[in-house]
């Protein structure tokens, strides 16, 4: 299995504070890691590392290694930029510009640089496919972003982040505001996505993490307690604190 | 999120309650049957057979228990192994139940038969298949997984033992010990031995499956 991301002691610090202790695992090409554990336990810290968004908050520091396909993305020569457009995320509360639908997904497009109205049009379509929604807003596409429903701003939220064709959707908690159909579209979406990207995904919901996800990855108080195949950790974890949180027994 | 979890822990004891008596109806009926059939007792046989209907009536119940409580809570990890392995052992809960039916008719039918020298060999091997049986419940009680694992693999001696009792009886009938009809009840009865027996060997397994994990089915021992 080809591995995609690389964590390796990967420790953050909110000033003096720790929030992450020393984490190193592995994510293959493809395929879906859910990130799973009590609040506060590191888990959105975490995925922020892979997209270097740690970076915007101004006390905290990242130490360890990261690496996407082999090459350090911590290391000064990265450039964030053209790495968020590698690693693209979608967050927990849809976040739609207030512009029309299609200026939602061709907007990473033009910040890019692609100029050809036809391009941009092709792009934007294949991208609304691929978050499924196309459907629902082909005849509106020049209509205001924020008229859709929640579910359906998140979904537009993901063609955004498709539209500049990723390599890895970092998603932090993206249907937690939603309702079950909307969530189960969702995830629907991610599981058409899991075969052409690499998915990271926080979430509180236990059977969505077993539902979506193909490896689970258990967090408490900010380190990494068991790691590995999403039917193995829902059926028999070999951690007792995996087990009380999952089972819900914590606390 | 609190509530919602405590609901289902709630489900999962009460599952557990509900199994815990059925074993107990089980206990209660094997045990019958085994006076009955050392006694003699029609009256004891009789009542085996009229309880196996309340035995009947518990598997549906925990059936529909356990099916409720995965639907309603999802359970995952050492709650969804339980809730698994529950649905499992009612089936062979039941069966014992219809096992000890079975032998109590058959021993409605010895009851005007002379009381054949084979008859003690046989109460000693319903003794065993009692006992295997008891320790099942026994390590399902105490979440036993060592005691689960040694009753699980006692399923060949339960077979080696019919095998040999068997052979007795047949030596029995040809130097004329016992009558045939006697001798067609009495195979039946020690059949049906072997096989609570066994199921009792299946419950160890569901129960080491549940504590453990790990399946024993079908795995080299
Ligand atoms: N910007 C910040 N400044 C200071 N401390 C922070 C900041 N962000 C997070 N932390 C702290 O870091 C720890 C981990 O927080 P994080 O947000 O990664 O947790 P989480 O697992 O995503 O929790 P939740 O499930 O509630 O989203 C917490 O103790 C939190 O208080
Ligand atoms: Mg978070």
């Amino acid at each position: 299995m080809e591995t995609k991301l690389t964590a390796r002691a990967v420790s953050v610090f909110y000033g003096s504070s720790q929030a992450l202790f020393d984490v190193s695992m592995d994510f293959p090409a493809y395929g879906v890691t859910a990130l799973i554990g009590p609040s506060g336990c590191g888990k959105s810290t975490f995925l922020r590392c892979f997209n270097r968004m740690n970076d915007l908050i101004p006390a905290c520091r990242v130490a360890g290694d990261i690496t996407l396909d082999g090459q350090s993305i911590l290391a000064e020569a990265m450039d964030a930029v053209s790495l968020r457009r590698r690693v693209g995320m979608v967050f927990q509360k849809p976040n739609p510009f207030p512009k029309s639908i299609f200026d939602n997904v061709a907007y990473g497009l033009r910040v890019n640089g692609m100029r050809d109205e036809e391009e941009i049009a092709a792009v934007v379509e294949v991208a609304l496919k691929r978050a499924a929604i196309f459907e629902e807003v082909k005849d509106r596409l020049h209509s205001s972003a924020l008229g859709l429903s929640g579910g359906q701003q998140q979904r537009l939220c993901i063609a955004r982040a498709l539209a500049v064709a990723p390599e890895v959707l970092l998603m932090d908690e993206p249907a937690s505001a939603l309702d079950p159909i909307a969530t189960q579209k969702i995830e629907e979406t991610i599981h058409e996505l899991k075969d052409s990207l690499t998915i990271l995904i926080v979430t509180h919901n236990m059977q969505q993490a077993a539902r979506v996800s193909d490896q689970t990855a258990f967090f408490y108080m900010g380190k990494l307690i068991e790691h590995g195949a999403t039917d193995k950790i829902f059926t028999r974890p070999d951690q007792k604190q995996t087990e009380d949180y999952i089972t819900g027994r914590f606390g | 999120m609190v509530t919602q979890e405590t609901i289902l822990q709630q489900h999962i004891v009460s599952l557990r309650t509900r199994l815990l008596l059925m074993c107990a109806a089980v206990s209660v009926a094997v045990e019958d049957m085994i006076h009955a059939f050392e006694t003699r007792d029609v009256g004891r046989a009789a009542a085996v057979i009229d309880g196996d209907n309340d035995i009947d009536a518990l598997e549906n119940e925990i059936d529909d228990k356990a099916l409720k409580l995965m639907a309603c809570t999802q359970p995952v990890a050492g709650d969804l192994r339980f809730v698994v392995s529950a649905l499992r052992m009612v089936l062979d809960l039941e069966r014992i139940g219809d096992e000890a039916s079975s032998m109590a008719e058959g021993c409605i039918l010895l009851q005007d038969m002379p009381p054949y020298v084979i008859m003690d060999e046989v109460l000693v091997f319903l003794h065993q298949s009692r006992n295997a049986y008891e320790q099942a419940v026994a390590a399902f009680r105490s979440n036993d997984i060592a005691a689960a694992l040694a009753l699980a693999r006692t399923e060949d001696d339960a077979t080696q033992g019919e095998v040999r009792l068997l052979h007795r009886c047949m030596q029995a009938v040809l130097a004329h010990e016992v009558d045939e009809q006697a001798f067609m009840h009495i195979v039946l009865i020690i059949r049906a031995a072997t096989r609570i027996w066994r199921r009792s060997a299946n419950i160890a397994e569901h129960v080491y499956f549940s504590l453990h994990g790990d399946s024993l089915k079908h795995c080299p021992k």
